[in-house]
């Protein structure tokens, strides 16, 4: 495997192994190690896993909130059936009096990629705990602070190259390759490639940003798993989409044609242990007038 | 399972756990040991292991148990061999910080890591491990090893600059959450 980070590919060449390969198949060393594993009748030591290390299975996709929606609907009776119709009305309206979901998501997409400057906020929840995001952007210039659960904060600032965080003294020389893709970019090219194949629910209007949004769910099918997994790592690590095959819920919302939030559900199995991981970026102040200044 | 299942199932892994267990080991006969020891756990346990499409990390978490107890009993060896002062003492664990070529700056920037982010460079690099991979073997999320080995990255870059060559096209650029397909960066 080529390591597409430089850095590994070049540590990837120190591997031991390739001065030194494992016996042939079918050598005499070969077959000794496995006689040797077949003749063990010891008891079981702490080496062995009760039940290995957590195989890397994404979980079946669950029941889409859609449906899970709907048959919670079912399951509360007419009461609750009728409510659904009602919101069912509201959320579709008359035709005409919505935009087609895929046009105004592609269409948001493509103006949010367009955008310079933002504000970020936002949460990173899993078992650990939360994870709070506050940020802004100017092009390719960032400056962000990361909350820990535990309140610990790391901030860091990217201006150009050089990039300041807390575990330096002072800046780092950085390539575009091995930073994060701006929101706005990223943004674009997430949504794009999830919109593949997908079926898209207009789940009607909310407050996301402090404005009124169209709050829309895409639930991906396997060209969006499969464009979304083709991207670059740069444009996917900041919605923790690197596998998107173990995604159960993306929703995004829309105001005034541009992208304010999204979020991203992935479930994995962790040998038996579904690890949820919830991320959800809100996008304020498009367009403001952001400068990124060094850290004083 | 029987034994042409088994037999099957070394064919198909022998080589990768071995090879997972030589980066680990100081030399290819403990690696062998290593390998042996692995597979005699996976025949323990030959009617309860996964399916076939996720034995090969199984194994690797097998065999990560497998070198750890190694190390261990190399250091109470080692120990003992010390109190008695009669014998050499048995050779360190295997760890990459002992194959050191110091001429290497690379060598000697991975060696300056703590362990913990060397091993997680050398299943990335060398293992060629996907980070949900790696986590399932660390027992933690893919976030959090994104987050590990994205420190772990950096680390090896800063340490590289600092004894004097420039990575190729890199530098000690995503900070600790940043970047990359092992990212956690928001």
């Amino acid at each position: 495997m080529t390591d597409p980070d430089p850095l590994l590919a070049t540590l990837a060449a120190l591997d031991p192994t390739i001065a030194d390969p494992p016996p042939e198949p079918g050598s005499p060393r070969h077959r000794l190690i496995l006689e040797r594993a077949m003749s063990t009748t010891e008891p079981r030591t702490d080496s062995e896993p009760e039940r290995g290390p957590a195989p890397v299975v994404p979980v079946d996709r669950r029941v889409p909130r859609r449906t899970r929606r709907r048959l919670l609907a079912l399951a509360g009776g007419a009461a609750a059936a009728a409510v659904l119709a009602v919101v069912a009305v509201t959320v579709l309206g008359a035709p005409g009096d919505r935009p087609d979901p895929v046009a105004a998501l592609t269409e948001a997409a493509d103006a949010t990629g367009d955008v310079d400057s933002l504000r970020v906020r936002g949460t990173y929840t899993d078992a650990e705990g939360t994870r709070t995001l506050n940020g802004e952007a100017d092009g390719s210039d960032s400056h962000i602070v990361l909350t820990s659960p535990d309140g610990a904060a790391e901030e860091r600032t990217v201006i150009g190259d050089q990039m300041w965080d807390d575990e330096e003294d002072g800046p780092i020389t950085v390539t575009p390759d091995l930073v994060n893709a701006p929101y706005p970019e990223a943004s674009r090219a997430v949504v794009r490639a999830a919109l593949r194949g997908a079926v898209v629910e207009d789940l009607g209007s909310e407050t996301a940003g402090g404005v009124e949004a169209d709050h829309y769910a895409i639930e991906l099918g396997d060209a969006g798993i499969a464009a979304l997994g083709a991207l670059s790592p740069t444009l996917v690590a900041q919605f923790e989409l690197e596998n998107p095959a173990g995604v159960t819920a993306l929703e995004v919302w829309v105001a005034e044609d541009l992208i304010r939030r999204i979020e991203v559900e992935t479930s994995v199995d962790m040998g038996g242990q579904v690890q949820v991981t919830r991320v959800t970026l809100e996008f304020l102040d498009l367009g403001a007038d952001i400068t990124i200044e060094p850290p004083g | 399972m029987e034994e042409d299942a088994f037999a099957a199932l070394y064919r198909a892994h022998a080589a990768e756990v071995w090879r997972f267990a030589r980066r680990r080991c100081a030399s290819a006969d403990e690696a062998a040991d290593a390998t042996a020891d692995t597979f005699a756990v996976a025949w323990r346990r030959r009617h309860d292991l996964p399916p076939a499409d996720e034995a090969r990390l199984w194994l690797l978490g097998a065999a990560r148990r497998v070198l750890a107890n190694h190390h261990r009993s190399a250091r109470r060896r080692a120990g003992l061999d010390e109190r008695l002062a009669a014998v050499p003492r048995a050779p360190g664990p295997a760890d990459p910080a002992d194959l050191v070529d110091d001429a290497d700056p690379l060598w000697a920037a991975l060696a300056s890591l703590p362990a913990h982010q060397r091993d997680l460079l050398v299943m990335r690099a060398w293992d060629g491990l996907a980070v949900t991979e790696i986590a399932a073997l660390l027992g933690c999320t893919p976030n959090a090893a994104s987050i590990r080995l994205t420190r772990a990255r950096d680390r090896l870059a800063v340490a590289l600059d600092r004894k004097g060559r420039a990575p190729s096209r890199t530098s000690p650029g995503r900070g600790p959450d940043d970047g990359g397909g092992t990212d956690d960066r928001p």
